[in-house]
């Protein structure tokens, strides 16, 4: 072995005990270049090289690249070593109470009322339903003479109905609207009406002047009382699927008398053991049918209506049906 | 209509009461309420004839197939005839198409006998003297408004009935004068209007304690009249309720007789023979035809004509078969049957409305639509929106190289036998690696994102994968765009908190406590795990520096990713509302010191232990470490609101709230600041 050979064996040895030991940052710096610079003890080796006999200078030469790769390796390893310590102690030092409070941010709320019209929608859809819509300012005609609500028919006293002028009211069904599409189109229709309807009623926790109300009218050749309550019942099972208490939801239909729909029914809806009633249908009456030039032996309908504040009501617990127009935070956010 | 069992039961043989209750619901009549025996019954505008205790048990009879019995009054007229001493004159019968006086002399006036005056008082009546009374129970027994007439005080014994004179005045027994006009039908005598016709009689011809003779008046008014004429005069009676939905007009002889049998027998009177009863255009029985194959079609049955024919019958309308169809002669008391859609009507209603078989009409399908699943989707995608997060979209491909760098496992992926090219070798994992290639891609640009997306974990050999739905969430801390006005909150982990827990809400799940965890992905010290109900939910923190490296990004990232099918599992979509106090709430706010290593939340969970029902909010507003607090130890500044819902709390019940929640604080080892 020649002294050359003992020399890299020697510092390999002593170099890679040094790297060992080095223990940070600024450490690597000053030693990186103390071992590998140009004055360092390895780049002296490389440049005695010319005193190397021929023979000998492919074989040392190629050992003295072994060993300066192995240092370099065994110093970038130490240093990833040494620059990761320094980050996890660093990140050990960051550490946060998780379980601190998170900052109140802003998180926008649909109205309870939208939510559940939302729903009556989808499901109405579901069943073929089309949304429609309609003026809330209508005339005499489409609120009561159409609907074969006759001129001495009470609702249509100044002490019940909101009136602008003689043949002027603010709608008190929006079976106003479906009077129009009929009007528009021959059958088969199927359609929802949802909209603000208006009373001339004091208000109390369970009266408005003003409220929202679904109507909703099928007209086809073939339709059934039995679909009317076929349509109805699933309508509700799948409103109150996820109620509390709905278990399988109950409807019932109870004869009744509107002059817009025969026969007539009010329905019901068995919820937390209490039936509670919900609205008004019943087949089109051939004389409503008549009125917008549809034939009532060829064609025949049901109509419905509900109100969408009694609906959220049941759904989320409330009380008092004013809460839904005076704009409460304390009672939007809980929903 | 209020009426009580007890006198239903005179007419027919009735259920047991429950079974009433619902025999008269599915008749039409609602119930508004009960009170053991007595029924208050909403009764539709289109039956008049239900305002009465024969009516509704006629409608039992029917509904129950039980026999109705209402026998005719047996009238013992023992005075001098009427003829010739009273006399009644119609102006116009399309008014009043029938008048029936009656007169039973030598009454005297007094109480009427316990047994009547029950049953109104059941009908909420309030009797007033026998006369007055026999004309209310008749009214209530046959539908019948009756009037009685002090005779003596009628002008030549002479009724007249007649429009009204504009001007013309009548002080009525309620002592109110009352202006008249030409569209008020009045009752008058020689000298004038005495009552107005259906609706209330005058004072000057009231019956009082010193009446001896008694003019009964049972007549029939057309609705549309006195409609017109409460409508005028802006008041309501019994009497106008029933004439405006129809009286039946050849009912009026019977409840005239049937009255002074009830004044003879109790209170003294002689009947003077005979009645005047002018008749002048006579109402007779409506024909309706059905066809019954009209009716099934509209009903959807197939109920056959012989029991069409039966359910017609048991209504009291005489029905024949004429080629085929049911020709229905209607009793007058149903003013309501028109129509064949009414007959129609009838029918359901005695076959039975919940005997209908619910159908959906041709083409409809009840599960369409998008499912449950779905829905909740959207309801995820609408929290995110919400939070000011926009949605992304990444690919499910992705490789080895991508996982290892984001510190995720692939080695449950799902490989590809034949992949296309070395970036999409199997399928993700985890919704991470997609994050931060999101990140990346908007290196400089303050990404706020979501992605609901699944990720796919191999099964056994010969298995489809286990393909999971997951909601991740990624916040970049890149700085804003400058403007004039300051309003970029900071990012950090909490603002990722704030998210996760709202969304969480939207879910109605409760509000979890976070726990810390380690991921590779994640900074050590800021990554936390969320749980609900024991079952881990998902991660949450500051992407860890090396990993950020890795994707190079220049800043700060946070990461959430929430396993949405186990989320699902727990949410209740149902929300209730909660009244909130209208009582003032009292403040307090607890300064404490506790170990450092004490997490906040804690303290925050003691203060709803500690403070029951009476804590309304309880929040963390100071964390401090410094000064004046040993080295191991830090403040915690909580800010506690009490209120009632139904008082104003006391000093006292705080004070004893804030000694609950003091003691369960020093359970943490918790102390006051001093």
């Amino acid at each position: 072995m020649s002294d050359l050979e003992t020399r890299l064996q020697q510092l390999e040895t002593q170099t890679q005990s040094a790297i060992s030991h080095l223990s940070n940052s600024a450490e690597l710096e000053t030693t990186r270049v103390a071992f590998f610079g140009k004055k360092s003890d390895l780049t002296q080796i490389l440049r005695g090289m010319g005193a190397v006999p021929a023979e000998e200078r492919p074989r040392i030469g190629q050992l003295v690249n072994e060993v300066k790769t192995r240092l370099e390796s065994a110093f970038d390893a130490r240093k990833t070593e040494i620059l990761s310590a320094q980050l996890d102690q660093k990140l050990a030092g960051e550490t946060i109470d998780v379980t601190l409070p998170a900052p109140d941010i802003d998180f926008g709320r649909r109205h309870p009322l939208t939510q559940t019209l939302d729903d009556i929608v989808r499901i109405f859809s579901n069943l073929g339903f089309s949304v429609v819509e309609g003026p809330e300012v209508e005339s005499v005609y489409y609120n009561f003479d159409a609907l074969n609500i006759g001129p001495d028919h009470p609702a249509r006293y100044e002490r019940d109905t909101l009136y602008v002028s003689d043949d002027v009211v603010l709608r008190t069904e929006t079976s106003s609207v479906q009077i129009r599409v009929l009007e528009s189109r021959q059958p088969p229709v199927k359609i929802i009406a949802p909209g603000r309807v208006y009373r001339r009623e004091a208000v109390d926790r369970t009266h408005g002047a003003m409220f929202q109300q679904v109507e909703g009218l099928c007209v086809a050749e073939g339709v059934t009382f039995g679909d009317l309550k076929g349509t109805l019942s699933t309508f509700l099972a799948q409103l109150f699927e996820a109620a509390p208490g709905s278990g399988g939801v109950q409807s019932r239909f109870r004869p009744h008398f509107f002059p817009f729909t025969e026969p007539s029914a009010e329905f019901d809806v068995l919820f937390n053991g209490k039936w509670l009633e919900l609205g008004g249908c019943g087949m089109v009456h051939p004389k409503v049918l008549e009125n917008v030039g549809v034939d009532p032996e060829k064609y025949t309908g049901f109509a419905f209506g509900f109100g969408i504040e009694r609906l959220a009501m049941i759904k989320f617990g409330i009380d008092d049906l004013r809460l839904f127009y005076e704009n409460d935070l304390r009672f939007l956010e809980q929903f | 209509m209020r009426i009580s069992a007890e006198w239903l039961g005179e007419f027919v043989a009735l259920p047991p009461l429950d079974k009433l209750e619902n025999t008269l619901l599915m008749a039409g009549l609602g119930i508004e309420s009960r009170d053991d025996e007595r029924f208050e019954l909403e009764v539709t505008s289109n039956r008049g004839d239900w305002l009465c205790a024969t009516g509704i048990a006629r409608e039992i009879a029917a509904m129950t197939e039980a026999r109705f019995r209402a026998p005719s009054p047996d009238v013992e007229e023992d005075g001098p005839a009427i003829e010739g001493r009273v006399s009644v004159e119609i102006e116009n019968p399309a008014d009043c198409p029938r008048y029936v006086a009656r007169l039973v002399e030598g009454v005297s006036i007094g109480p009427s006998p316990e047994w009547m005056q029950g049953r109104l008082l059941d009908c909420g009546v309030r009797p007033i003297n026998n006369v007055v009374d026999v004309t209310n129970y008749v009214m209530l027994e046959w539908g019948q408004p009756l009037h009685a007439f002090d005779f003596d005080k009628i002008a030549g014994g002479k009724i007249i009935v007649r429009r009204a004179q504009n001007g013309e005045k009548l002080t009525t027994l309620d002592e109110n004068e009352r202006e008249l006009s030409g569209e008020i039908l009045t009752i008058c005598d020689q000298s004038g209007p005495i009552a107005i016709a259906g609706l209330m009689g005058g004072a000057e011809s009231e019956v009082s304690a010193s009446t001896v003779n008694i003019l009964l008046e049972s007549a029939h008014f057309t609705p549309q009249r006195v409609r017109r004429g409460a409508h005028l005069l802006g008041f309501a009676t019994e009497a106008s309720k029933r004439f405006e939905r129809w009286v039946d007009p050849n009912g009026c002889r019977r409840a005239a007789d049937r009255a002074a049998q009830l004044l003879a027998q109790i209170a003294g009177g002689r009947v003077a023979a005979g009645a005047v009863d002018r008749y002048l255009s006579p109402i007779n029985e409506a024909i309706v035809t059905l066809r019954p194959e009209r009716c099934n079609a509209i009903l959807g049955l197939k109920i056959p004509v012989e029991t069409q024919k039966n359910l017609l019958s048991r209504l009291g309308f005489k029905v024949a078969e004429v080629e085929g169809n049911l020709r229905a002669a209607i009793p007058t008391h149903r003013r309501d049957i028109e129509r064949e859609i009414d007959l129609i009507e009838e029918i359901a209603r005695l076959y039975g409305y919940d005997r209908v078989p619910t159908t959906l009409h041709a083409g409809t399908n009840t599960s369409a639509g998008r499912p449950l699943a779905s829905r909740l989707e959207d309801r995820a995608r609408s929290a995110g929106l919400r939070c000011g997060l926009t949605e992304l979209s990444s690919y499910s491909l992705s490789n080895q190289a991508t996982h290892e760098r984001a510190g995720v496992d692939v080695d449950g992926a799902v490989r590809l036998r034949n992949p296309l090219s070395e970036d999409y070798t199997l399928l993700r994992t985890s919704l991470v690696p997609s994050l931060l290639e999101a990140l990346k891609r908007n290196r400089g640009r303050r990404l706020r994102g979501f992605e609901l997306g699944r990720v796919y974990l191999a099964k056994g050999a010969g298995e489809l994968a286990d393909e999971k739905r997951m909601l991740g969430l990624a916040l970049s801390d890149a700085p804003p765009a400058p403007h004039w006005q300051e309003t970029a909150a900071p990012v950090d982990f909490y603002a990722l908190k704030a998210i996760v827990e709202n969304v969480l809400r939207e879910f109605g799940a409760p509000t979890p406590l976070l726990w810390p965890a380690t991921h590779p992905a994640f900074h050590p010290g800021r990554c936390a795990s969320l749980a609900l109900g024991g079952e881990e939910l998902g991660v949450l923190g500051e992407i860890h520096p090396r990993v950020a490296a890795d994707f190079e990004l220049s800043q700060r990232a946070y990461i959430a990713q929430i396993d949405f099918d186990a989320l699902v599992r727990h949410v209740s979509l149902v929300r209730q509302y909660r009244p909130f106090s209208r009582f003032p709430a009292i403040e307090r706010d607890l300064a404490l010191v506790v170990p450092r290593n004490v997490a906040a939340g804690t303290l925050v969970d003691a203060a709803w232990r500690g403070g029951g029902q009476l804590l309304e909010s309880a929040r963390i507003f100071d964390v401090y470490q410094g000064p004046n607090i040993p080295a191991d130890a830090k403040s915690i500044a909580l800010a506690l609101r009490f209120r009632a819902f139904d008082r104003t709390l006391s000093e006292g019940e705080v004070e004893s709230a804030m000694a609950q929640i003091m003691s369960e604080q020093g359970q943490l080892g918790a102390r006051l600041r001093a």
